[in-house]
């Protein structure tokens, strides 16, 4: 099964390297939508700043529906999905590489973005631990999820509109833990911290568990 | 004139009987909750909304858990069957409906007792989300395609969406809500008399109407499913039938050279065989 | 009518409404579909 995950993932971050779609695309793109919040909070500095870690993560959440997307999109030309079954690679294994490879991009994308709201926001980056930690267990539980629901998406011809209505409730738990964690990590608000990581590292572990154990029942379906 | 039996739809003796008995806990329900048990202590007059919304939010979940359930057995290879996915999909539908009278007759009771309709704590968001997570379900159930692979697709679906509601279930003691706790599945229930026997018939009386509505919807997912693997070709042949009788009508109604051509001509063979055979031998 | 005994006939309302008219929404679609359909085929009788 591992050793089918990182094929598979080197496959999709090759693919990915070579077309450079997340870099030129969907990178942009994120970074807009960070500065159509400056605009719509009107650039209330002291608001944009509170607002900053949910602002973050709404970004962020909105390109791994992209992300996805184009992980599943990757194989929707010459019938590559059929050739993957074909191979007769485990179903857990390419779960496992598809949404490690979304990962991978994600945590480019919340590097640029982390950029982008110390730079647009005012933002000041501390707490370290916590921070990087709960941004781990939130990226994860995207992918994952995203991966889930993005299998299940592929190949439909409405899949545009049903990936983003499938994923972003499901996701919604994870906006709320990240958001949260990050409040605490940036000092702006006093909780524990630890328990939003907590929640996010469930959330993870669920996704990754039903992904391992389903995506064999979604990928024969599709 | 094709023989058209009586359309009776989808009801039967069983479903008469439970709607009967629906019908008559829920008017005892709301005789108990609206005329005979008086104004609560605190709650004033907004307790009678307490004998619909959580038995509501109950019959919720146990929809929301029987998809759950049907879900798992038509993925389970030994126990895969069609019946299971038509289930999913029919208790799916009625668990939005009771998921959006919950939120209704939560917000109503909100409004009167915390001033507002809406608050973000636990248990309200998670409903909300339940909500949501089911109607994106629908939305795949419709979303076209082969049936067996709509059927996993739905399935797996299902089996994630549902792990939302044990969560909201456990979310007044797992966090703290403004939303109060369980009342009726404590040890020791502190409501008494009237409040209860009306709280128990609320419970009783929404699992019947969810019964029979799910029995229904369950039908009529088995008649839709039938519609849409035969129906195509059963409404082909009724074209054909129907064109059939048209031309009939048409030949019929046509001008008489017609109809004194043919008793000629269908005489004039009947004469030609006898003597054909005749000769033969 | 007091605002709470308004808020308790909404209440009780909606809830007839809703539930009134997804019944009645289900059981016409299942007398439309049963009419295109033959006899023999239903499972339940």
């Amino acid at each position: 099964m591992w050793r089918d995950a990182l094929a598979v993932a080197a496959k999709d971050l090759r693919i990915e390297a070579r077309s450079r779609v997340t870099t030129n695309q969907v990178a942009p793109y994120a970074v807009l939508v960070l500065l159509l919040f400056g605009f719509a909070f009107d650039q209330n500095t002291q608001l944009l700043r509170q607002a900053a870690p949910g602002l973050f993560w709404v970004a962020v959440l909105f390109s791994s529906l992209l992300a996805v997307a184009r992980s599943f999109a990757l194989e929707s030309a010459d019938g590559a999905r059929d050739g993957l079954r074909m191979w007769g690679l485990d179903p857990a294994g390419v779960f496992l590489g598809k949404a490690a490879a979304v990962a991978v991009q994600l945590f480019g994308l919340e590097i640029l973005l982390g950029g982008g709201i110390v730079f647009l926001f005012g933002t000041d980056l501390r707490g370290w631990g916590l921070l990087v930690a709960s941004t781990v267990a939130a990226t994860i539980g995207l992918a994952a999820s995203g991966t889930v629901y993005g299998m299940m998406a592929a190949g439909l011809r409405v899949r545009e509109t049903l990936l983003p209505l499938l994923m972003l409730p499901v996701v919604a738990p994870v906006l709320l833990g990240a958001t949260e964690a990050w409040r605490v990590a940036l000092a702006l608000t006093s909780d524990d911290g630890w328990r939003w990581f907590t929640l996010l590292g469930t959330f993870a572990s669920i996704y990754c568990a039903l992904g391992v154990l389903g995506f064999g029942a979604l990928l024969e379906g599709a | 004139m094709s023989l058209i039996p009586k359309p009776t739809g989808t009801a039967n003796r069983t479903t008469r009987v439970l709607g009967a008995g629906a019908l008559v806990t829920a008017a005892f329900t709301a005789w108990v909750g609206l005329i005979e048990s008086p104004p609560d202590v605190t709650q004033g007059q907004l307790v009678r909304i307490i004998y619909v919304h959580p038995a509501a939010a109950t019959a919720c979940y146990v929809a929301f858990g029987l998809c759950a359930l049907s879900s798992v057995a038509y993925l389970w290879p030994r126990t895969r069957s069609r019946r299971w996915d038509l289930l999913a999909g029919a208790s799916a539908e009625v668990g939005v409906v009771f998921c959006v009278l919950t939120l209704v007759t939560g917000s109503i009771w909100g409004r009167g007792s915390w001033g507002v309709w809406w608050t973000w704590d636990a248990r309200l968001t998670l409903t909300a989300l339940l909500l949501a997570l089911f109607l994106g379900y629908l939305a795949l159930r419709r979303s076209g395609g082969d049936g067996e692979s709509r059927a996993r697709r739905s399935a797996v679906a299902a089996v994630c969406f549902s792990v939302v509601v044990p969560i909201d279930h456990y979310a007044t003691s797992w966090w703290r809500t403004l939303h109060q706790g369980d009342t009726l599945l404590k040890v020791d229930p502190s409501i008494h008399g009237w409040q209860l026997v009306g709280m128990a018939a609320s419970f009783v009386a929404q699992l019947l109407i969810l019964s029979w509505l799910l029995l229904h919807r369950y039908r009529l997912e088995q008649l839709e499913d039938r519609y849409e693997t035969e129906g195509f070709a059963a409404a082909l042949t009724e074209r054909r039938a129907e064109a059939a009788v048209d031309a009939g009508s048409a030949a019929a109604l046509a001008p008489t050279p017609t109809a004194q051509a043919a008793p000629e001509a269908s005489s004039a063979p009947a004469g030609q065989p006898a003597p054909e055979r005749e000769n033969s031998q | 009518m007091s605002y709470f005994d308004e808020l308790v006939a909404a209440a009780w309302g909606s809830t007839f409404l809703i539930l009134v008219a997804y019944a009645a929404r289900t059981i016409r679609r299942g007398r439309v579909l049963s009419r295109s359909l033959p006899e023999e085929e239903r499972t339940w009788r």
